[in-house]
């Protein structure tokens, strides 16, 4: 599509003043995180310049940060939703799939639970489950960190709402060539879901990077803690020191965008240029 | 639309009806094959739980001496006749009316705006997805600092010279201020499911309509929109029920206050059973909260299904 | 409820070294003859509401002396500990022998329900190691000892030197016996605010709580807020006088509306408070932001009583307990033996209980801020023996409490107190008499 060079100008810069609009808190957050100690309400009331631009500021509250239980935290979180964004999918691919392409009896009502199960309010049950892991012997462990999350309805939807979008002819041409409906979820159907699988995997994801409730739940020994919950104690350590709050919260905040950064390739791919529909 | 597809492939096999069948019943079983992972997690990880709550709520358990006894449907009926439970109520009801329509036209509009080619877009997208991440006791910390009297909004507001505002300790703005949060917090994420959907739209389609001549506005409503239908749908839906089980900024902002205005249903849960003690009552209204997403569900669904038709 | 304690917690600062220093010599003192059964290898859970470090140095220092006694957490946070424990107890105990009970009501609950085993044998030890007989008795039920408190908590009236001495206004008088009233404070306050020394005259450590609000209540004459019969009164002269008094301070600008908990102790640390009344953690806060502050005992209104808020966590022994001995050998360590509670207090940085582990505490406290802190210890100790207020044991406590800091926010928030007050009685009472 074409447009005037003013067009262009015009949406750059309502797409830089929304992204900036948007981001200043999160900015505030790192300029406070410069300010050793508590000393960020010197530039809050009254509010001064200095509490977005990090002029005279230092990194001291990284290396604090960083020395402390903080970093085992990170490596535990990664670990934990890098698991459950594989076997999240795993599980999730397949049956949206199944939902998706195949006519079964009783497909509506699978569906429809899916879609009710996914509406229980996760904190209101956390408890009960957590007793349930208790007579499981899942407790303190990664499995127990990472199985109440795989079940996930809702990324089984934006995973099946995607399916429905893919040309039928597309999967019955798979089929004359005599690829299993495993094969061709593999070989076809799967390349062209980048922004699907996106979507799915960056809902797992967020589900235990922010995870709190739960970890603290099952009890969770200290090589085992969340980088939430390191956080967490850092501000139970008394709020003496919110400028490390601030490190650990920006870090915690900036990693995600990365990754988003990094994906934004695959991400923006989809069907319609990669020549296949249409 | 799919399901027609998929009937119109079975249908077009010419096969003899003992081999369809055999084949149906094999389909099914791969089909359930296929499900079953995702079936067992959900049950055991959220309906047996549930289960268990929901026996609570026909449970009252006396504060005095920890008895709990079957109760029928007293909890029910305590909840349906208390007036500070129909409060709960409106309040919620009002909030999510607002909220939801909100989110989902700003992510929308935010979505359109970076999809198009513009010079570094990929980056500012990455910056209003951002809040998506930020830990929740941070958004907390974030927006009480910057709603506070003497805060960061007030001090805009003052700029541009209006009189400060009271946000979060006046009963008419809280909820208002707590929208606000939560809209920043969910714009980003939501906006990436958008641009998900536009980036399925066919080019050759705008091509066709360019070559007719239609302008932006004319392809937005006659391209654009009906083909996003689908992932709106699923924000609409998806950020419905993220919004009804909202609890995290009330109970660090507000708590429910003031004088209840922003005494949101997973809120009052959360009090009545961690704080007040009353177990049976705070299930019960676990098991009315589902009915009422149901419901709620259910008609966003017909509602979308009937204009695509 | 722990809204102390939580915020309390392990502020691990400066304070240490005396505590270190008696924790040290202690521990190498005490032999290992302590009992706990004979070799048999005994596993106890302690149930808490910290993150594990927290305890993890007197559990160090008891299995140290105990070499068959393993003592493993189990950390459930703050805010799903009550019903965590009453879902565990309630279906048979779950293997917890010890568990920590919050202040006020829980104790009696917790009796209610057969949870507590009477440790009743430990009183006179107890009575004897404490700081104050009154700290011990807090937790009887029926005249029996339900639990024994290894923290404390005392409120003062902290102020920064040089925004006093920029309003012109004279510092309040250390002497614990001769506080200032709260009408001294509030004048204080208001020369302050006409001189623009800061932004924020009057600050409290935690808005909005019982905690922090039950000893203006009390000193105007109100009482608890609740009676043995669970009936509900902020209705009275003396809430109301109270409460009057907290709206005002708003209305007037003289304290800040919208300024969350987390907040306040960072904001006089950095010199933006004349005064704020807070807990002893309240030292190493200021401590950590170099301001040059001093110490006073917390006010009371005029004509009234002094009263000061106090207690934080205690530790009761599971009645379910198979290891009732090696239980109340831990609990003894954790209290009555005063290398174990300087242990205890050393990581959260609180004030212990024990006679000799608290006073080693205030040598460290007043050791290290020199003249500011000079005064801190005599008011700890005589407010502890004097006027602590403990949170009351009744009924319905558990309701009561969060009602009663719903009332405080919407009262700082503008609501009229008389008319907030009488809804808050009837609503409180009401959701009380119906958990009966």
């Amino acid at each position: 599509m074409r447009r005037s060079r003013g067009g262009t100008v015009v949406l750059t810069a309502a797409a830089i003043l929304a992204a900036l609009a948007v981001f200043l808190p999160v900015w505030w957050v790192f300029v406070s995180s410069t300010r050793p100690g508590n000393s960020y309400v010197e530039n809050m009331t009254p509010l001064s310049w200095l509490a977005f631009v990090p002029v005279g500021g230092d990194l001291t509250n990284y290396s604090g940060l960083l020395s402390g239980p903080f970093l085992t935290g990170l490596f535990n979180s990664f670990l934990v939703a890098g698991l459950t964004i594989a076997l999240g999918l795993a599980i999730a691919v397949p049956a949206a799939y199944a939902l998706a392409t195949i006519d079964f009896p009783g497909r509506g009502v699978v569906f429809t639970f899916i879609v009710v199960v996914a509406m229980i309010p996760f904190d209101a049950i956390a408890i009960p489950l957590s007793s349930l892991f208790q007579d499981w012997h899942l407790s303190d462990s990664y499995a127990g960190l990472v199985l109440p999350a795989l079940a996930n309805g809702f990324a089984i939807f934006v995973l099946r709402q995607f399916f429905l979008g893919i040309p039928a002819e597309l999967l019955e041409a798979a089929e004359v060539d005599g690829l299993g409906r495993i094969a061709t979820l593999w070989r076809i159907v799967l390349p062209l879901s980048k922004p699907a699988l996106i979507g799915a995997g960056m809902m797992l994801f967020l589900s235990q990077w922010q995870a709190y409730l739960w970890p603290l739940l099952i009890g969770t020994s200290p090589e085992r803690q969340l980088a939430p919950i390191a956080l967490a104690n850092l501000s139970t350590l008394f709020t003496v020191d919110l400028g490390q709050i601030f490190a650990g919260s920006f870090v915690l905040t900036i990693i995600p965008m990365v990754l988003l950064l990094f994906f934004q390739k695959q991400y923006t791919e989809s069907l319609s240029t990669t020549g296949l529909k249409g | 639309m799919r399901a027609a597809t998929a009937t119109r492939r079975t249908a077009a096999r010419p096969a003899g009806s003992g081999r369809r069948r055999r084949r149906s019943v094999r389909t099914t079983l791969v089909a359930l094959a296929m499900l079953s992972p995702a079936l067992i997690a959900l049950v055991l990880m959220r309906v047996v739980p549930m289960i268990s709550a929901v026996s609570e709520s026909f449970r009252h358990v006396s504060l005095a001496t920890g008895a709990s006894e079957f109760d029928g449907l007293s909890n029910y009926t305590y909840l349906l006749t208390d007036s500070g439970f129909h409060s709960v109520l409106v309040v919620t009801l009002v909030f999510n009316l607002v909220l939801n329509p909100a989110i989902v036209l700003l992510s929308t509009a935010l979505a359109l705006l970076t999809a198009q080619r513009l010079p570094l877009v990929g980056l500012w997208r990455s910056m209003i997805f951002v809040p998506a991440a930020v830990p929740g006791a941070v958004v907390a910390l974030i927006w009480s600092t910057a709603l506070q009297p003497d805060g960061l909004v007030n001090a805009l507001l003052e700029v541009v010279g209006l009189p400060p505002q009271p946000f979060l300790t006046s009963a008419s703005q809280a909820a208002f201020s707590i929208g606000i949060m939560v809209t920043w917090g969910a714009l980003g994420y939501w906006m990436i499911f958008v641009i998900a959907g536009l980036k399925d739209i066919p080019d050759s389609l705008y091509e066709a309509a360019a070559l007719d001549g239609a302008g932006w506005w004319r392809r937005l409503f006659s391209i654009t929109l009906p083909l996003l239908k689908r992932p709106m749908a699923f924000v609409l839906i998806a950020c419905t029920v993220g919004s009804f089980l909202l609890f995290a900024p009330v109970q660090i902002l507000t708590k429910g206050g003031p004088n209840g205005s922003t005494n949101l249903i997973m809120f009052d849960i959360y009090n009545r059973t961690y704080l007040l003690g009353d177990v049976g009552v705070g299930q019960a209204e676990v098991v009315i909260l589902m009915l009422l997403l149901a419901v709620i569900v259910a008609v966003q669904f017909r509602l979308l299904r009937e204009e695509k038709a | 409820m722990g809204t102390s304690t939580t915020r309390i917690l392990p502020f691990a600062a400066a304070i240490g070294a005396g505590l270190l220093l008696l924790a040290g010599c202690g521990g190498s003192s005490t032999d290992g003859s302590g009992g706990g059964g004979g070799d048999e290898e005994i596993t106890l859970t302690f149930a808490n509401a910290d993150p594990a470090e927290t305890w993890a140095t007197v559990i160090e220092g008891f299995e140290a002396q105990h070499p068959n006694i393993t003592v493993k957490q189990l950390n459930i946070p703050y805010a799903q500990y009550t019903s965590t424990i009453n879902q565990r107890m309630g279906s048979g105990g779950d293997g917890i022998d010890l568990m920590v009970v919050d202040a006020g009501g829980a104790v009696l609950d917790w009796n209610n329900r057969g949870y507590l085993a009477d440790i009743t044998d430990l009183r006179e030890d107890a009575v004897a190691a404490a700081v104050s007989e009154s700290m011990v008795t807090a937790r009887e039920v029926d005249g029996k000892l339900l639990a024994l408190a290894p923290w404390t908590t005392s409120q003062f009236l902290y102020y920064n030197v040089d925004v006093l001495a920029a309003a012109g206004v004279e510092p309040p008088p250390g002497d614990p016996a001769t506080p200032w009233t709260y009408e001294q404070l509030t004048e204080a306050a208001r020369t302050v605010q006409s001189a623009g020394a800061a932004e924020y005259p009057l600050l409290f450590d935690q808005w909005d709580t019982y905690y922090q609000l039950q000893m203006m209540g009390v000193s105007a004459g109100g009482g608890d807020g609740i009676d043995a019969d669970g009936v509900v009164d902020f209705s009275g002269d003396g809430w109301q006088r109270a409460l009057t008094w907290y709206h005002g301070l708003f209305e007037d600008g003289l304290s800040p509306r919208g300024i969350t908990n987390d907040k306040n102790g960072a904001l006089f640390q950095e010199g933006k408070g004349a005064f704020i009344i807070s807990g002893p953690w309240g030292v190493s806060v200021a401590n950590a932001g170099g301001i040059n502050y001093g110490v006073a005992p917390a006010p009371y209104f005029e004509g009234g009583e002094p009263a000061t808020s106090t207690d934080s966590w205690a530790v009761g022994i599971s009645a379910k307990s198979e290891n009732l001995d090696a239980a109340k050998e831990f609990l003894r360590y954790l209290t009555i033996d005063p290398a174990g509670n300087a242990q205890a207090a050393e990581v959260a940085g609180i004030t212990p209980t024990n006679k000799e582990a608290f006073a080693a505490y205030v040598e460290g406290v007043e050791a290290s801020a020199g003249a500011a802190t000079a005064g801190f210890g005599a008011i700890l100790q005589y407010q502890l023996e004097n006027n602590a207020v403990h949170r009351p044991a009744v009924v319905g406590y558990s309701v009561f409490e969060p009602g009663a800091g719903q009332l405080f926010s919407d009262i700082r928030n503008g609501s009229d107190p008389a008319e907030r007050a009488a809804q808050a009685d009837e609503e409180i009472g009401a959701q009380i008499e119906r958990l009966r």
